[in-house]
């Protein structure tokens, strides 16, 4: 094969890997992890029950073994999450009071979930070519890119609408589930406040059969 | 104007002399764009500068090439924030969506003029294999498909004269795959321009 052929190649051909990569730019702004899902039973009738209950305090769920009293999620997140599922609510015409009296109890929960994220390039065990790019022989390990270790932690809530009137031997009736879910401990307070506040209202915005 | 560029480009097919080209190898390499149709284009709208292909071409006769070649082609596009729903069920966030799709096949193509002229307009048809992975990335979750179709693809285009051993190449190609009992079918159209060359 001519030598000029062969620049071309390799010339081409490494253009036309760096064109056909996976997309990676799909790391935006922290909201944008954000999801919210819902989902209700359609046979309940929703317009017929419109009382509602909630608990003074969020449990935190974990892996730790439980023992004595239930680990909660601090008084001042607990209390803005409870505060916008009561504001949307009663937004839907639904009227708070006790647990005993009411129609719906409505339960949120949260969970919280480390993963750790580990990353070397092909490049950390020395695989370069040579002689293409200036001053560049066979690499070695330890020169760049460095291998990336991080971690992240992700957080749950989830907000279930039991219907105690329904209960059967064991078995509570979920008739309205939200599922909130994102990043953990990434930004200021307010930037936090804002983002479950905003999920929230999303969870019943998305839900309006609950008016 | 169409018409006078049309026999401007006759002309000068027909204006030059013939060399025989069979036996002849041309290996192409293309940097390839392309657009998503028919359900390709409603999962992903937005044009796909991402992409590439190689193809093998050995000339059977004068105006006859019989090959293969692999095309590699991403299209991607972020959504902007949305509700999904499915029955009772309803998913809100920000979607990232991309489609790897890859085509391998045996080509055939036909030359309308042979090698000695300076433009060589051609048709082709590819049957094969194509692979596509798809991924719908929604807020830390990956959703992945990945699975084989058969598939074709014809083709339109012209190699342009710049040496011995060298032309540009420019094609358009309609690809095809069929769907499969799990994954939806896929349609490209895809604009590609890159090198042939004769490897030795």
């Amino acid at each position: 094969m001519k030598k000029n052929h062969l620049k071309i190649i390799f010339w081409f051909s490494t253009f036309l890997l760096l064109c056909g990569c996976y997309p990676q730019d799909n790391n935006g702004y922290v909201n944008e992890y954000d999801l919210v899902a819902t989902n209700y039973d359609k046979d309940f009738n929703f317009s017929a029950n419109k009382t509602y209950a909630l608990p003074d305090s969020i449990v935190l769920i974990g892996d730790q073994t439980l023992t004595g009293q239930p680990i909660f999620v601090d008084q001042a997140t607990a209390t803005l999450i409870l505060n916008q599922i009561r504001t949307n609510l009663n937004g839907y015409g639904w009227t708070e009071t006790d647990s005993l009296n009411a129609d719906i109890i409505l339960l949120p929960s949260a969970s919280k979930t480390t993963n750790i994220y580990y990353y070397y390039d092909w490049s950390y065990w020395g695989w370069y070519y040579p002689g293409y790019y200036p001053g560049y022989g066979w690499g070695y390990p330890g020169y760049a890119p460095y291998p990336v270790a991080t971690s992240y932690q992700t957080g749950t809530l989830l907000m279930q609408m039991t219907y105690p009137a329904g209960i059967e031997a064991s078995s509570v009736p979920v008739v309205w589930s939200g599922v909130i879910n994102g990043l953990l401990n990434v930004g200021s307070t307010t930037s936090v406040n804002s983002r479950i506040t905003t999920t929230i209202n999303q969870a019943f915005t998305q839900s309006p059969y609950l008016k | 104007m169409k018409k006078l560029y049309i026999l401007f480009l006759l002309f000068i097919s027909v204006t030059t002399q013939s060399i025989a080209q069979v036996g002849e190898n041309y290996l192409t390499l293309h940097y390839s764009t392309a657009l998503g149709l028919g359900n390709t284009h409603d999962g992903i709208s937005k044009m796909s500068f991402r992409g590439a292909s190689f193809e093998y071409k050995k000339f059977t006769s004068d105006q006859v090439a019989l090959g293969f070649d692999f095309n590699w082609n991403v299209l991607y596009e972020k959504k902007s924030y949305d509700t999904y729903t499915i029955g009772t069920a309803s998913l809100s966030g920000t979607q990232y969506r991309s489609l790897n799709v890859l085509p391998f096949m045996a080509t055939v193509d036909y030359f309308f003029a042979d090698n000695d002229h300076v433009i060589q307009p051609f048709v082709g048809l590819g049957v094969g294999a194509v692979y596509s992975i798809e991924n719908v990335d929604m807020g830390l979750y990956r959703y992945n498909t990945k699975d084989w179709h058969t598939g074709f693809k014809p083709q339109i285009g012209l190699w342009y004269y710049l040496n011995e051993t060298t032309k540009l190449s420019v094609s358009s190609e309609f690809l095809y795959a069929f769907k499969t009992s799990s994954t939806a079918k896929r349609e490209l159209l895809t604009f590609n321009i890159g090198f042939a060359f004769t490897p030795y």
